[in-house]
Parts: structure tokens; sequence; C-alpha cells
């Protein structure tokens, strides 16, 4: 059986490739001091706007940094917000998706209003008013993204738990006298894991994007960090010299996302049969 | 039908309030006092006190909300503490810029995409649709504003046909909303044509070939027209998102827009400015979410009459 | 009488990822003018398949392999595209299982009906007007009212009578019923049949019922085809059939039909399973499960024969 499961697993090329990407995002962040040529903050005005060569792969920037290096310990960033903000989304996302869905009534209309109001205006510019007052920096953007997105995961999950609560299994489990947390966590929950698996891979560029969308406005990631946002953002200026500094980064955005939509839409087809492309 | 349209208006002006109310007292108890930023170092107190009571900061929270609020409705948001220009007048000044990407973008959207995705679900599984399906996956994880200098830079710098920023005219428009629609047509594209699709194995449209009718009629007129009713209210949804992501797309091209303001006002703490974009744009949300609702009620009769028992 | 459609050789297969579904094997029969013919068998025997290709509205992956199919004497196989949209709809109507996947959910029952009749070049007047006739000919009440109303505002009985007028409409000799009323309930399914009935006796149309209950062969039908496994393997009037079975599944399919005379008894069932089509057995398609089975019946497919009173059967079996 699980022999069977792992080939059907494997043979989607979707998730094939996904993962491939996903794997070599990872590799970069955890080995960048060993595949970046220079440290990213390394500072060499003789070298300055040079182009790509074989010494510094995406050329250097206005600093004469090494854009390749930079970019390489990006990666670090990236899934650092990346985990960290989906699983902030995760947590509360579901946990009031479980409640508002199991307990339904006052419960369900309160936590309807609170995610009503994170869904009032587009989720940038929420996470912007957040920024603004808290302040510029990786860690608030960080918050703030959390903060406007975990509403999609509730609303889901409260549209299973419903559904999920209603079968009979789970009133044999009442009479039996589960506690009401026995129930949630040990039967409810675990039949939505086939959502939240597609949410995450849903979050997971979303949160990318974001991030470094607030980076490149200057709201996220202060420089020196590497954040590909904010790098693009310093190549701005520098467009017509050195048009690299700004490709690079950007060009490892489109790569990096397009992983994991790769690797989502391959766990879509295999969690959800019904999904054919 | 009208009731539940109250009800949705009702419910927004709710969430509004709310909110306004959430951001002016977080904005207002936060450390930094912008008066300071203004007057710098060198004024003197006495100059302070006067800045302080020009713009009320010296009274208690909650008054100063209610005076927001009150002036709010009037349509008065305050004064910009930057600009000393009273904040809606700064943003009507900037409000036709940002419609002007939006709405054509939008239109552009809507025209293109539904063609696209009816062809390719209709030749599912054709070179053609395989394209469209990858083309979209690729521009939907497209970084907007990398795209945005993508285009600087092939069509301003290298081939000098664009200007590279600012407003001139109608080519000034041209690579901000190609930007725009590129990175924000592909989600319309990929979902009309899931819908096409399923639409295409519903047992009416064997329904319609065994009556007789010919193909062109039966994907304008049976499948079209049916996958138009959840498509058209998902771009017109998506009005407010491209407002609200206008932010991006004018720090790119120096488009004299409200996004542009609302990024250079967040930079430089100019509160009133900020809170008065943020509750316009959710005004705006709000507004497009009931009128949403409505277009699906008058498109689709069972909406219509389920409304109608509500 | 004359003869309407005449179905010679006629052979369907299916592409798959398994392999090629020899769907339906070498199929013959008549339906001739004003007659209710019913075509019964089992769910995927094949009966629904041929229906479709008679429309030549088969799913992508189906084509068909042999055989000719005359309605009024031409053979539909061999029209154009372009000729087939004018054929369907017109030459022969068809009707399907469940009325509310089957009709429009945004358009008007009425507005549905319209659509087919607009098809002929009548004033929008004239349509109407043809559209609140062809109702009241399915007696639906308040016809005026209801050419107004929506698939889902009406009951199950009313959306079948409403796609029963779209599809005659236009007055196509034969219409072709795909379970009609299976999704139905039963007091229901009598009222459905009414119409049909009238169908033939009033409106001079030819009906190709397909079911797999024979209490709505009794009820309807003039003559009756059986099939198995893609074959049809026995035809004839319905009484001749139902009293003088010939085919041994015919026969058991008879005797295994609950009857409220028998008191008591276990209820007969037919051992074994269809074959898988892809690789059909050589020779008849039921021996494996054939009580009478000889060794001629796996190895030579049994020939379609003619016997007295217009009863064809095919079975290696000697037979009065």
């Amino acid at each position: 059986m699980k022999k069977s499961r792992m080939k059907k697993v494997f043979s989607n090329k979707y998730f094939v490739v996904g993962l491939l990407i996903s794997l070599s995002i990872i590799i970069c962040a955890i080995f960048a001091d060993v595949i970046a040529l220079h440290p990213y903050d390394e500072i060499n005005l003789i070298n300055k706007l040079q182009k790509p060569s074989m010494t510094y792969y995406f050329g250097t920037d206005m600093y004469g940094r090494c854009v390749f290096s930079r970019v390489i310990y990006g990666t670090r960033i990236v899934l650092q917000v990346g985990f960290i903000v989906t699983a902030i989304q995760l947590l509360i996302g579901v946990t009031l998706g479980l409640l508002s869905g199991y307990y339904g009534g006052s419960v369900r209309r309160i936590i309807s209003f609170i995610t009503d109001i994170t869904w009032s205006m587009p989720s940038i510019v929420m996470s912007l008013a957040i920024v603004t007052i808290l302040g510029p920096s990786l860690t608030n953007v960080v918050i703030a993204i959390a903060l406007v997105g975990w509403a999609q995961y509730t609303k889901i999950i409260s549209a299973k738990a419903q559904t999920l609560k209603n079968l009979p299994f789970i009133d044999a489990a009442r009479v039996l006298g589960e506690s009401d947390f026995n129930i949630i966590t040990k039967y409810i929950l675990p039949n939505t894991i086939n959502q939240i698996i597609i949410l995450v891979t849903l979050t997971l560029p979303t949160a990318v994007l974001s991030t470094s969308s607030l980076g490149f406005l200057g709201l996220g990631a202060q420089p020196p960090a590497p954040d590909w946002g904010v790098i693009l953002a310093e190549g701005i200026k520098f467009l017509r010299p050195a048009p690299w500094i700004s490709i690079a980064p950007g060009l490892s955005l489109l790569f990096v996302v397009l992983g994991f939509n790769i690797l989502g839409e391959g766990l879509k087809e295999i969690l959800d049969p019904k999904y054919g492309s | 039908m009208l009731e539940y349209v109250i009800k949705r208006l009702l419910l927004g002006v709710l969430i509004l309030l709310s909110l306004s109310m959430l951001l002016f007292a977080i904005m207002h108890s936060m450390p930094g006092d912008p008066i300071q930023l203004i007057a710098g170092d060198r004024t003197d107190p006495q100059k302070i006190i006067e800045l302080r009571t020009k713009f009320g900061l010296d009274k208690p929270l909650y008054i100063q909300y209610f005076k927001w609020l009150i002036n709010a409705l009037k349509g008065d948001f305050g004064l910009s503490i930057l600009a000393s220009q009273p904040v809606s007048e700064l943003i009507m000044s900037r409000f036709k810029y940002t419609m002007m990407l939006s709405g054509v973008s939008v239109l552009l959207q809507y025209l293109l995409a539904i063609p696209i995705a009816l062809f390719a679900a209709f030749k599912k599984d054709s070179f053609f649709d395989k394209v469209t399906v990858y083309s979209t996956i690729i521009l939907w994880s497209t970084p907007q504003f990398w795209l945005g200098i993508l285009l600087i830079l092939l069509f301003a710098i290298k081939i000098p046909i664009f200007p590279i920023s600012g407003y001139s005219g109608f080519l000034s428009l041209v690579l901000p909303v190609a930007t725009i629609t590129l990175t924000n047509m592909a989600s319309g594209i990929r979902v009309t044509r899931s819908e096409i699709v399923d639409i295409l194995n519903e047992k009416y449209v064997i329904t319609a070939y065994a009556k007789g009718l010919n193909e062109k009629t039966i994907l304008i007129k049976h499948v079209l027209r049916n996958a138009l009713i959840p498509t058209t209210v998902m771009f017109f949804l998506s009005i407010p998102w491209i407002i609200g992501g206008s932010v991006i797309v004018e720090r790119i091209f120096a488009w004299p827009g409200m996004g542009y303001l609302l990024w250079t006002s967040i930079t430089k703490q100019d509160y009133p400015v900020v809170q008065g974009i943020v509750m316009i744009i959710a005004l705006l949300t709000v507004i497009s979410n009931t009128i949403g609702d409505v277009i699906v009620a008058y498109l689709d009769p069972r909406v219509r009459k389920d409304m109608e028992g509500v | 009488m004359n003869t309407l459609l005449d179905v010679k050789k006629l052979s369907i297969d299916f592409k798959t990822s398994n392999g090629i579904v020899k769907a339906v094997e070498d199929v013959n029969f008549k339906i001739n003018e004003k007659e209710i013919f019913a075509l019964v068998g089992e769910s995927g025997c094949g009966k629904s398949t041929i229906a479709f290709s008679l429309m030549r509205l088969l799913a992508k992956n189906g084509m068909i392999a042999d055989g000719n199919i005359y309605f009024k004497g031409k053979d539909v196989l061999k029209l154009t595209e372009k000729e087939m949209f004018s054929f369907r709809g017109k030459e022969i109507g068809m009707i399907f299982q469940n009325p509310l996947d089957s009709l429009n959910p945004v358009m008007t029952v009425g507005g549905q009906v319209l659509e087919s009749l607009l098809l002929d070049n009548i004033t929008r007047e004239k349509a109407w007007q043809k559209v609140i006739e062809v109702f009241e000919d399915v007696r639906i009440p308040d016809s005026k009212e209801r050419i107004k109303s929506y698939p889902f505002e009406l009951s199950g009985g009313m959306r079948q009578r409403a796609m029963i007028s779209m599809m005659i409409s236009r007055k196509p000799l034969l219409l072709i019923a795909d379970e009609p009323t299976t999704a139905l309930d039963v007091t229901i399914q009598a009222q459905i049949l009414k119409v049909i009935k009238r169908l033939k006796d009033e409106f001079n149309t030819s009906v190709l019922l397909i079911t797999h209950d024979f209490g709505v062969v009794a009820e309807t039908a003039d003559r009756i085809g059986v099939m198995y496994a893609g074959n049809l393997v026995e035809m004839g009037e319905v009484f001749e059939v139902f009293e003088n079975p010939l085919h041994p599944y015919t026969k058991l399919l008879m005797q295994a039909l609950p009857t409220i005379s028998k008191k008591e008894g276990r209820l007969v069932t037919i051992p074994g399973m269809v074959p898988n089509l892809i690789n059909p057995p050589d020779g008849c398609r039921f021996s494996n499960r054939c009580p009478q089975k000889k060794d001629i019946c796996t190895k030579i497919k049994p020939d379609f024969k003619e016997y007295p009173q217009e009863h064809y059967c095919s079975c290696h079996l000697e037979v009065q």
C-alpha cells in the first residue's frame, strides 16, 4: 500500500519539480556560508557596479557588495519569514476555525465578525497600516502579514468543521462521553489536514511575496539586511548602469515563489482527486 | 432582496466603525511625536503647544476620535501634518490617477482573460491550453515590483518607447497598466477556465447539443453566460485589491496616485493621511463587496430567490 | 408499418488508459413509426451508449467502430458535422434521466423551449405561442405562468415534462428517452409514462425508451430489446418476449423479478459477473454465467437469429 502511494505521489510532475526547487532553496539557506562567495555585507567600493563575472556571479552593487552572495544569504530571510508567517496564521486561523465551526451560534458570529474586519480591506493595505503603527522592521512585517492572513484558514476550517460535526461518528463520540476538546482534536482536526496542507501551500508563496513587497517599500527588513525586496529597491537608482542589482533578486523571488506554487499544485492534485487541472 | 442588501451594508458600516476606532486608538497612542518631527529641535515650546492645539492633539483620545469621525462623515479627514493641507483635498487630487490605472487594468483583464479562458477550457489539454496554464502559474508567481522594473528596463531604457516614470499622457499609462494587468490576470484566467471546464461537463450542455443548437450558440448562451456569473463578481471584487496594490506600482513608476501618497505618508508618519486613505480603501471594499453580491443576485435566479427568502 | 430507424451491425469502442473498451458489439435493431421500443439491460450494458451514438453525441474518447444507422433511409453516420446540427432536435430528440441537471439552471424553462423553436425560423411571437401549446400538450398546468419559471422552481415531474416538451417542440419523429423515470418517484413515474404514451398515440412520435425497469416496459412499450454486456441478446414484441423468453439471460431476468403472487421462496439472482469489455471473451459474452452453457458457447459468437412472430434471439441453443 505505502509503496504504491509513494509512487503515485512522486509520479506527479508538479510535486516533484516543486519539491526540488523548494529543497534547493532550503539547501542554499542552510549552506549559505559555503555557497556564497563573499560575506553579504562586505563593502568594496573599488569593485562597485561591476558586471556579472566569474568572481561575482551576479555582479556587484553600488557599495561593491557581491550581489550573488547577498541573494544567497537572502534565502534565509525568505524561508524564515515564510515559515513563521505560515505557522502563526495556521495556529490562529485553524484554532478559531475549529471553535467557530464546532460551537456555532454566537461563538461563530463573534469570530466571523473579527474575520470580516480582517477582510474589510485588501491585505496589503492592512499590513501597511499595521507596519505604520509598529514601525518598519522585518519582525513587524512578519507580525503584520501573519495578522492579516489568518482569516483564510478560519473560513475554510470553520466550514469543514461544520460539515464534520454533523456526522454520526461525532454523535457517537459525544455519547461515549468524550470532552469537546478531545472531539475537536482527535476527530475533527485530523479530517481537516488536507485542507490545511492546501492552505499552507497557498500561504507560503503569498507570505514571501508580501514580505519582499514591504521590504521593497522600505517598510520591512532594513539595509544592510539582504532581503530581496530591499536589494531590488536599492538597485532602482542604478537601473541604467547596473540592472543586475535589481534583476537578480527579482528572478530569485520568481524562482522561489514559483517553486512553492508548483509544489502546491502538485499537492492539490494528489490530495484532492476532484481537482483535475 | 433590498432587505439583504441593507443588512450587508449595515454590517459593513459596523466593520468600518470598528476599524476606524482601532486604527485611531493605536495610531495616536504610539510613541513618537509627529509634532516633534515637523517642529524639529530648535522650535520653542510655545510654538509646539500652538501646533498641538492646531492639530487638536491636546484633547483626550476619545474626543479626538469623535471629532475625527464627525468630520470624516462630512468628508473632512483633518489636516495632513506634513503638507498642512486638508487630507481630503490631498487624497482627491490623487484619486483620479489611481482610478485611471486600476480602472483600465481591471477592464483589460476582464476583456482579455475571458476569451483566453474560454478557448483554453474548450480545447482542454491542447497546446494552447497547456501554454495558458503554465503561463498563468508563472505570472501569478511573478513579483509585481520586479515585473515593473523589468518592463522599465526593457521598454523605457533599453528601447526607449515609454517614459520611465510619472504621468505624462497616454503612453505613460502603458507600462504601469501592463504590470498590474499581467500579474493580476493570471488568477482571473485560472478561475474562469476552471469554471468553464466544470460547466462543459454539465449535463445541460449535452442537452443543448441534443436540441440542435450550433456550437457557437452553446458556448456563448449556455456555457459562457453561466460561467460569467462568478467570473464577473470576481473581477469586480478585485478592484479594491488592485487599488490597494497600487502602492507598489505607483512607487516604481512615480505615479502621482493615492498609492504613492500612502507610501510617502507612511514613511514620514503622516498619520491623518494614512488613516484617511486606509478608511477610504476600506469603504471602497465594503461597497464593492456589497455590489458584488447584488450582481450575483441579478445574474443568478437561484441566488435571487434565496435572498428573497432571507 | 414503415421502418423509421434501422440500426445495422453497430459497434462502438471507447479508448481508455487501460485499453479499448468494446462497449457495443454488432447490434441490429429496427424501430418503426408510431411505436415505443424499449431497450433494457443492466447498468453499463451499452444501452445509453447506443442512444448517444444515434445523435452522434458520444464522449470524446468514443468512436463508432463499425455499422450503419439509417434514419428515414439516410445513414446518420455519413452526415457532416454541419448536417448533424440541423439533424439533432429536428429529426431525433432526446431526454435524460435527471431533468434538474439537464436543464440550464439560469434560464427559464419557457426560454429553453423557445430557443429550440427559434431554430426553425419562425417569429418570436409565434414561437412563444408554440411554447405554451407544447406545455399544454404535455399537460403542464398554468402554462402561461410556467413558461417564466426556472428549473429549480419546478417539481421533478414538471421538470421532466418541460424537458419532454422542449424536445418534441420541433416535432421529431423519434424521441430517445434515457431512463426518464428513474429519478422520479413512482406516482410521478406513472404520469410521465402516460405523457410518453400520448406522444405515440396523438403525435405519431416513436420513442426509444431506455430503462432497466421491466415494469415500465410492460406499462408502455410495444417492442423490447434486451441487452447484455454490449450485445443485443433478444428482441421482439413485449408480450411475446415476456410470455416466451428465448435467451437464457432474459429467462433469468424474468425469474428474478419479484412478483406479488409468489408468496415465498428466495429471490433468484444470476451468479457471476459481467465480463471485462476490454478483453471480451471469445464466443457468447454471457457464457460464463449461463446455466445452459455448451462448449460451442465459449468459442463462437451466436448469430442474431429470427424466430416466428418477429422474435429474435442470439443464442446457440435450439429453441422452438
